[in-house]
Parts: C-alpha cells; structure tokens; sequence
C-alpha cells in the first residue's frame, strides 16, 4: 500500500484514541457508596462474553473509523509491489523503453502491443501520481528528450517496437548519464520491459559500471521495472518467426536462381489447429495439419513476384533449404536500377512472410542477393616468398562460382592501387605510418580485411595500438611435451601444451604448437561439418613478440599470441587480425599443414568481400554505417522514420548498396531475467519488479473510496453496537 | 396532640390519608374495643349467629322471640370489634442510607411512611410499636395507644441511623415469637438479604397470624444503574468494594436485579405478605395511600 501523501500517516497514531480514551476513563473512576451490592457481585459472577466483546468490537470499530479517515486524507494508491513507490508529485520519472521485437507482440485477447500497453500503463500511472517531469532515453538520440507533462510525453512516445535488441545497460549508462548532470530530489527510472535475457544482457560488463554509479547518486533514485514477459497479459500468447539462413544467387543451366534456406522457430503455447485452405495466393491462411507435421505456407516475395511454399514443420521449428527460385535473366528489382543497371542488374531483393501471428514483427524476414564478387587479396611484401603461401591460398576459389584473385604489390606500389575491390590486405611489413596508415584505416572502416604479418625486421613503429618487437626462435620451453592442444570457447581454458606425438617433424626440429584457440571466433571456428580446425597440428618455429592492446585468438603454452584482434573502436565492423609469424617454413607450418591457412585466408577474404560488392546484410541495431537517414527504403515498415532505419528490418538503398537488415537472432530466444539474476544486476539499488495488469489501465489506482467505505462501515457498525439494548424486563417501578 | 414540626411529617398528606381508616386484612387482637375485627364474639352491633343455649350461658343473651318461635333456646351472638397493635420494622442497617443525587435517602423515606402510618394508627385509637433492626434489634418499642408513646415514636425516628449489617431474617423471626399475636407488622427495607430466607420469615410471620405488610424501598439509580465512566462501588454495609466498568456489567446487573425483584413478588404473594414496592424518587403519599385503599376492600377475617 502506498500513498500520494505519505506525510498523512504520521497522523496515523491518532487512530489510537480511542484506546487512549478508555485507558484514561478507565483510570478516571469515581467512588461510590453502594447499597445494592448483591446484584454487582451476582452481575460479576455471570458470562460477560458478548457484553465484553460488544465493548471491544465497539473501540475496535471507533479505532477503524480513525484509521480509515486518516489513510483517506492519505490518498491511498493499490500497489502491491510498488514498495519503492512514493507520492512526490515533484518526482522526476526517467523512462527507459525496451522497443525489441518481442514488445511487439500482442497478447491473446488485446488489441495492444506490449510496448503500447506498457506505455498506456505508464501514463496513466505518471497522471495518478502527478508526476510531470517526464525523461525518455532513447538509445539513438545523443540527449535524453524532455517531456513537461504526460500527455506530451504520451503524444512523443513510440508505439511501434523496433528489430532490434534492446540495450537495456546502454540505456542504464545514459540514465545514470542524465541523472549525474541533472541532480533531483527524487528520481524514479521506470523500465519497461518483457525481461527477455538478449535486451538486459545480463552478463555484460557495464551492469557494475551502472550499479556502481547509480549507487553513488544515493538512494533518491529508484527503480521500477514494469515487467511484460509473464503476467496475465499473455498466459497463452504463440509465436512462429521466420528468418533467412542464406541467400545466394546461382548460376543455374537454365539461367539464374536464387538459392534460399530459411528457418522457422516456435515458441509459446501450440498454435490452434488450422483448416486447410488456400493456394499460391499467398494471403489465405493455408496451414495443412496433419498427424505428425504442420505446413506453414511461406510466401515469398522477389522484386514484385511472389509465390507460396509450404513447410512442414516438426516440433517447434521448420527448415526451408537451398530452396531455388528461377530469375529472368534481365532480372533486377534494384531500386537503384536507373543509375546502376549495369552493376546492379542482377542484384536484388525479397522478403520471407508467415501468416501473423501474436508478434507480427518477426513474421517477415528480408533479404539481398547478387552475384557473388570476386575475392580479391592485396599482399604487401618485400619479401615475396614469405607470404607466398598466402598469395596460393588466396588466388585459389572454393567455389566455382566465386572468383578469387591475389596480387603481390611492394610497399612503394600501395599508393597507387585502387582499393575499391580489394577484400583482403595482408601487410607484412613493418607497421604502416603517415599516409599509408590512413589509407589502410579508411580500408578497415570500410569493411576491409587486414591482416598483419610480421616484417623482416621489425622497426619500432606503432600502428592501431600495436607493435612488433623482435623475432625470437623457440626456446627448449616451447619444446614438445606430447599432450594434444585444444581448442577453448572464451573464458574456458585447459593447460594444454604445445606438441603432437604423432608429429613426423617432432623431435628433430624444435616446433611449438599452438595451445589454446578460440573456434568461437568468426576466423577459428569449427568447419561447416562441425570439425574443429587442425589448428593444434600447426607448428611455430620462429615468433615476433606483439605488444599492444591485443585480444588473442590462438597462443603457445607460454601465452605469447600466435593470433590476435585489434579492435579499433566500438562501430569498426571486423577487427584487424595479426598473425605473429609468416608461412615460410623458416617461420612456422602453415604453409606446409595448409589446411588451416587456406581456411583462416578464405575466410578473411569471404568477409571482406561484403564491402566489394553492392549489397550487404546487417543486424538491426548494431550496423550504423549500412544505412542512414539518407537511406532509401525498399522494403520493411513503411511507417519508420528515417532516423530509426538502421534499427528496423527491411532493405534499404543507399547510393550504391542494397542493404537488409536482419532481427537479432537472439530475440528468438525467450530466455527471461529471472528476479534472481535482477538482484545481482542492482544490487542493494532500491529497485522493484512490477508485473503489468490487463484488468487495470494503471500501475497504480486511487483507492480512497475503499477507505471512505471502511470509514463509514465502522461508524455505522459503532452506532449499531452502541444503540441501547431494549430490555423487555426492565424492573416495574411498583 | 402532638407536636407536628417533625421533618419527617407532612400534615398536608397526613390530612389527605386520614380520609381513609387503616384497617386489618385479618382479624385483630386488641385489648379495647376499635374499629377491626376480633376473633372473639362481642357485644357490637353486628349480628353474627345464633347459637344453642348451653348451660352456663348468660340467660340474658337468650333470644326470647327465637324460643316464642321455635320452642327452643338461642344465644343470639354479635361480632366483637377491637383495636390493632400495628408493629413498625424499620430496617436500619447501612444500605439505607444510600441516595442518588436529589432523592431522599431511603431511611429518610422509611421515616415517612412509619411516622405517617404510626400517626394515622394512633389517631384512630390503635397501638402503635415500632422497632428498628440492623444487625439486630437497635430500639423496640413496644404498640401502645397513648400520644406520649407517638412522641416516644418519632423522637426515636428522629435519631434513627443507617449503620451496621442486615440481619434481617433473623431479626424478623425474633419479632414473630415476641410480638404478641394477631398484630399488624409493617416492615420497611430494601430487603437486600437473600429471599429464601425472607419467604422463611414471611410464613413465620404468617404463622403468628400477623398482618404482615412489606414496604420495599428503591433507588432509582438502584434500578437504572446508569453510571457513565468506571465506578469502584464501596459497600456501605462492609469495607468490600469492587470496581466496575458500568457499561460491560449493567447488563448483568439488570439480569440479577429482575430476578431478585420477580423472586420478592412471588414470595410475598405466596406468603400472603402486602407488598408493596417503592422508588424513593415517588412521594411516599401514594405508595401509602394504595396501601391504605387496598385495605378497604374488604372485611378483616375472622
């Protein structure tokens, strides 16, 4: 129970006095002389059980009234979990909204999103407890906005929930942020989410960072979480959602196709059977039930075809794979196709569509495709046998479809190559400065691959915060013990050391071996058949000392990294990888156990080959280059404002690129915050959970008129109890 | 006759009762002659039977017109008529002494009544007693006819005092076998004492053939029991006291007093007691005058 006007309680003693009254009654007695002492003492003697409780039931009710009256003036609120809640209409009420695709989800039987009904609940909570300064964090706005009162606040809010993850720790940072530059007597920080674990983050680092800053403002800031995920709102909401794993445009012998896997997941309670119905219309509900499988009609749109495949689906999730879908040979749908017809022509763009359900905001999946670009790989090196090996691995395609090409350029030659087609830029020289260095950043924030290799002679430049020392040959340390290496996932590590038994090379030539690798990473990571990569059978002979703010992806037993990351900032796409030895024989055997080599240089040149070609795929949120205000919208939700692009799903234009922006796969996990896992993230900050009601359009409601009832009932009950007993046998005066 | 500037003597009301003869619901035995009637034959007015003559009869109550008529010898007897000795209980024991606010103590009361009725059986030549009782007998005057013992009577009034425990019942028995019999015993009390040994007393009266009559005095606050905060009542014939929250037990106490009050009808109705019930805040001129009218009703049996 909470009160607009806490202060009213401390009148709340005053209920006492009508207890007081009778104690003090009770001590003012009066003495007198009595005659008829028999009957009192025959009086004390009978049951005195209803007289006394009429007595008691008469100072309880008189009791009630008082108390009544006062928690009346109080204003009480219906609460129940609001406990931090207080009645400070001068209270400063930060709003944190989770807009992530599963707040667009309507529950069963509304006709509201959750992001909506969170908002109306919020507003209508602001009104009741008067609040009127009201701050919003948006995540893309650089300043928190302002709102002077709610129905401003109302008007401005969002309604429609983004595809992207939420950041909940992000908008915490710009909360505490607000709240450090904007000091308040009180401050309440509402958020308003369904508590999925992708939006809270709830391992990420910044948590500490937030409760520690927060606890440093004091305990004038509160927090109350409004929680959509589980409540009456949606006992029995279900939810299919699509995606596209891979989109490829294919030669074909009958002309061009596009190849496409999509993905279809199930969560929540089981859809209702569905008639059967429908045909390639595509706008019919078409779902086939039948004993083991449902088909789900999937309609798929390509430029301004469109047609209807049905996929079975098993358990809770379906797969469509390598579905093929034939094009016209003059095929384009480029929004852009005016400009760039000839670049453009075979490029274009579609959507996968599930029939709605009770989130429409994951029933649409986008996708891009072209021809896939040549991989082309820039070696800079004096020294052209060392990264000969790499010029192999490059030059040679893994598909018949993808062209591959690498040149070998000098140092004095970088200058002057054109770098709009090159993917990959393996540097293995010393560390580029002045001019040179600038080029290979802009390369990098491009979208660009570098790889770094060590020089001949390393100098003591410095380049993205990193640097080479000097080369060293392997000491009888890094000597081989036998015990297999291993690759880790993160933080898990194993002390494996360096060394294979079953090494021909082992025993007469002193080789490390690599000790721990992350195949969580995008470079390392296990093969298409789930393999990990042979790296442990790879051999270092000769190493050049890294020294820099490094993450390593592969080390020797001694910790010195084989492989390592350099990320330049927070917006850089791909890091800069460096490679602490080269593939001559001298050096290491990478060149001669190939397999990893080719792997990791395929890779690379895979991933650097999206800035070559003229469409690209990205995550909403997390992509801020791909797309801008400036950008087109080709598809997706029409109703977006431009700033709020990179955050929806859809394909978008920009002057050359055609770009579709994904959902986070993440938002199909339903995974919530457990409140277990809240106290962990505040800690001892005074926080409280509130789970949002569908019966009432407020968090908290009025509810004086409960008192004023009370009140009246325990006066009403009070008379009645004190109306004088009508005694049939009164004594007869004669 | 006497002097009258006693407190406890209202001529006015003294005037008025006089109107009505104090008479005897049962036949007294007086040593004159008076207005009641005897057990015995007399020389009245008032035939009451023919009788045969027996020898040893006066032959001058013979009926000589009966004999003309019948041949035979009848004694023609009339009814006797006598005086009362009207016996006066007054209760003086500490409970008497108790008065609300603006109502007469009931000792003052019991003045009243006893100096009134004493006054109205002297004037019409009856004998009038008086003892007062508490713990025991505290004064006994004995009835007797003269003005001088009504001054006696009211002197004693007078100086009367509410102290000491009832002790009643047993005070009542001892007036039974002292008081001569066939006397009417009019008892003035709260008769707070327990009824059984009242009703005891009552048929013992009875069996001595008295007239007994019961003036029962109340307070009305007695019966109301209207306190308002919490009293501690101390009892005034005892140091007991005990405190009370008057609105928790005036229930109880209503119930105790009802039942006391319906027991005290009932047992004076069955033992022929009249009785009569009394609040102090009354004028004591009509609780006499019912009583004085009811007993005009009829003729005393013999």
């Amino acid at each position: 129970m909470n009160f607009l006007q806490p202060w009213m309680l401390l009148a709340l003693p005053l209920a006492a006095i009508p207890i007081i009254i009778h104690l003090v009654n009770q001590r003012r007695f009066q003495t007198v002389p009595w005659a008829a002492m028999r009957f009192l003492l025959d009086a004390t003697k009978m049951s005195s059980g209803y007289t006394k409780l009429r007595q008691w039931l008469i100072l309880a009710m008189r009791t009630l009234a008082l108390a009544a009256l006062i928690l009346f003036t109080a204003r009480p609120l219906t609460s129940g979990l609001l406990a931090l809640l207080g009645g400070d209409a001068n209270r400063v009420a930060i709003v944190l909204l989770d807009r992530s695709p599963s707040m667009a989800e309507i529950p069963t039987g509304a006709l509201n999103s959750k992001l909506e009904q969170g908002i109306d609940q919020l507003a209508e909570t602001f009104k009741t407890l008067g609040i009127q300064r009201i701050v919003q964090i948006d995540p893309l706005a650089e300043k928190p906005e302002e709102f002077p009162s709610v129905t401003q606040w109302l008007r401005a809010a969002p309604r429609d929930a983004w595809s992207a993850t939420s950041d909940i720790p992000g908008q915490l940072e710009k909360a505490l942020l607000y709240a450090k530059n904007n000091p308040s007597g009180n401050t309440m920080v509402w958020l308003c989410s369904d508590m999925r674990d992708s939006d809270w983050k709830s391992q990420d680092g910044r948590w500490k960072g937030v409760q520690d800053g927060f606890r440093a403002l004091g305990p004038s800031i509160r927090f109350s979480i409004l929680d959509l995920s589980q409540n009456d709102l949606n006992p029995t909401a279900a939810n299919r959602s699509i995606r596209t794993t891979e989109v490829r445009r294919v030669e074909a012998e009958t002309g061009p196709e596009l190849a496409l896997s999509l993905r279809i997941e199930q969560a929540g309670a089981s859809f209702p059977a569905q008639g059967t119905a429908g045909n390639n219309s595509g706008d019919k509900s078409v779902d086939k039930t039948t004993e083991n499988t449902t088909n789900i009609p999937v309609e798929i749109t390509v430029g301004s075809n469109r047609s209807v495949v049905e996929v079975p689906m098993q358990g809770n999730s379906a797969q469509l794979t390598d579905y093929r879908i034939p094009l016209e040979k003059d095929f384009t749908s480029d929004a852009n196709a005016g400009s760039t017809k000839t670049d453009s022509a075979a490029r274009g763009f579609g959507s996968v569509r599930i029939p709605s359900d009770s989130n429409p905001s994951d029933d649409t999946a986008y996708f891009v495709f072209e021809p896939a670009p040549a991989r082309r790989a820039l070696l800079i090196s004096e020294t052209p046998e060392l990264v000969q090996a790499i010029e192999l691995c490059a030059s040679i395609s893994p598909e018949q479809s993808v062209r591959c090409e690498a040149e070998l350029a000098s140092l004095s030659q970088f200058e002057s190559t054109d770098l709009s087609d090159v993917a990959l830029i393996v540097w293995q020289e010393n560390l580029p400065t002045g001019k040179s260095l600038e080029t290979l950043s802009k390369f990098v924030a491009s979208g660009g691959q570098l790889l770094l290799l060590p020089p001949e002679n390393p100098d003591q430049s410095e380049a993205f915060g990193v640097q080479w020392s000097s080369w060293e040959a392997l000491d009888a340390s890094e000597a081989p013990v036998g015990n297999a290496a291993a690759p880790v996932n993160n933080s898990e590590s194993t002390d494996n050391l360096e060394g294979n038994a079953g090494n021909a090379q082992a025993g007469s030539d002193r080789i490390a071996r690599i000790a721990q690798w992350q195949n969580d990473s995008q470079l390392l990571s296990n093969t298409l058949n789930g393999a990990p990569l042979p790296i442990g059978q790879l051999g270092i002979r000769r190493l050049c000392g890294l020294t820099g703010n490094l993450e390593p992806l592969a080390t020797l037993p001694s910790g010195k990294p084989f492989l390592a990351s350099v990320t330049l900032s927070a917006e850089q796409a791909l890091p800069i990888m460096l490679c602490a030895t080269t593939p001559s024989d001298r050096d290491s055997t990478l060149a001669g156990d190939g397999v990893v080599l080719y792997v990791t240089i395929q890779r690379l040149l895979a991933i650097g080959a999206s800035r070559v070609g003229t469409t690209r795929n990205a995550l909403a949120g997390t992509d801020h280059r791909a797309v801008d205000a400036s950008s087109k919208m080709s598809l997706g939700n029409d109703e977006a404002p431009s700033n709020e692009y990179p955050m929806h799903a859809g394909v978008y234009a920009t002057d050359e690129t055609l770009v579709a922006i994904h959902r986070d796969e993440t938002e199909d996990l339903p995974r919530v915050v457990e409140t277990p896992v809240l106290e962990r993230l505040f800690g001892d900050l005074a926080w409280a959970k509130i789970s949002a009601s569908k019966k009432a359009s407020s968090l908290v409601q009025e509810v004086w008129r409960w008192f004023v009832v009370a009140m009246l009932m325990a006066l009403l009950l009070e008379a009645l109890l004190c109306l004088p007993k009508v005694n049939k046998k009164r004594p007869s005066q004669a | 006759m006497l002097n009258v500037t006693r407190s406890f003597l209202d001529p006015q009301i003294i005037a008025r009762l006089a109107a009505v003869p104090l008479k005897a619901r049962h036949a007294m035995q007086g040593n004159v002659s008076g207005r009641h009637a005897s057990p015995h034959r007399g020389s009245s007015v008032e035939f009451a039977e023919y009788r045969k003559y027996v020898p040893g009869d006066d032959l001058r109550r013979l009926d000589w017109r009966a004999f003309g008529r019948t041949d035979r010898y009848y004694v023609k007897e009339f009814e006797a008529d006598t005086n009362l000795r009207c016996c006066v209980v007054l209760d003086t024991s500490g409970s008497m002494g108790y008065a609300s606010k603006g109502m007469l103590t009931k000792i003052d009361y019991s003045r009243r009544i006893a100096a009134t009725l004493a006054y109205l059986a002297a004037q019409q030549g009856d004998a009038v007693g008086l003892a007062t009782v508490a713990e025991k007998i505290v004064q006994n005057i004995p009835a007797k006819r003269s003005a001088a013992h009504l001054k006696l009577l009211f002197d004693t009034l007078e100086k009367t005092k509410p102290q000491g425990e009832t002790q009643l019942p047993q005070i009542l028995d001892e007036l039974a076998e002292t008081v001569r019999q066939r006397a009417l015993v009019v008892i003035i009390s709260d008769f707070f004492v327990p009824t059984d040994e009242l009703k005891r007393c009552f048929e013992h009266l009875r069996f001595r053939k008295h007239d007994v009559a019961a003036f029962h005095l109340l307070d009305p606050q007695e019966i109301e029991f209207a306190f308002g905060r919490p009293v501690r009542f101390v009892d005034m014939e005892g140091n007991t006291s005990i405190f009370v929250e008057p609105s928790e037990i005036a229930d109880r106490y209503q119930r105790a007093l009802a039942t006391y009050l319906q027991a005290m009808q009932k047992l004076t109705l069955e033992t022929g007691v009249d009785y009569h019930r009394i609040q102090t805040n009354e004028s004591y001129e009509h609780p006499l005058m019912r009583f004085l009218v009811a007993r005009t009703r009829g003729r005393g049996v013999r």
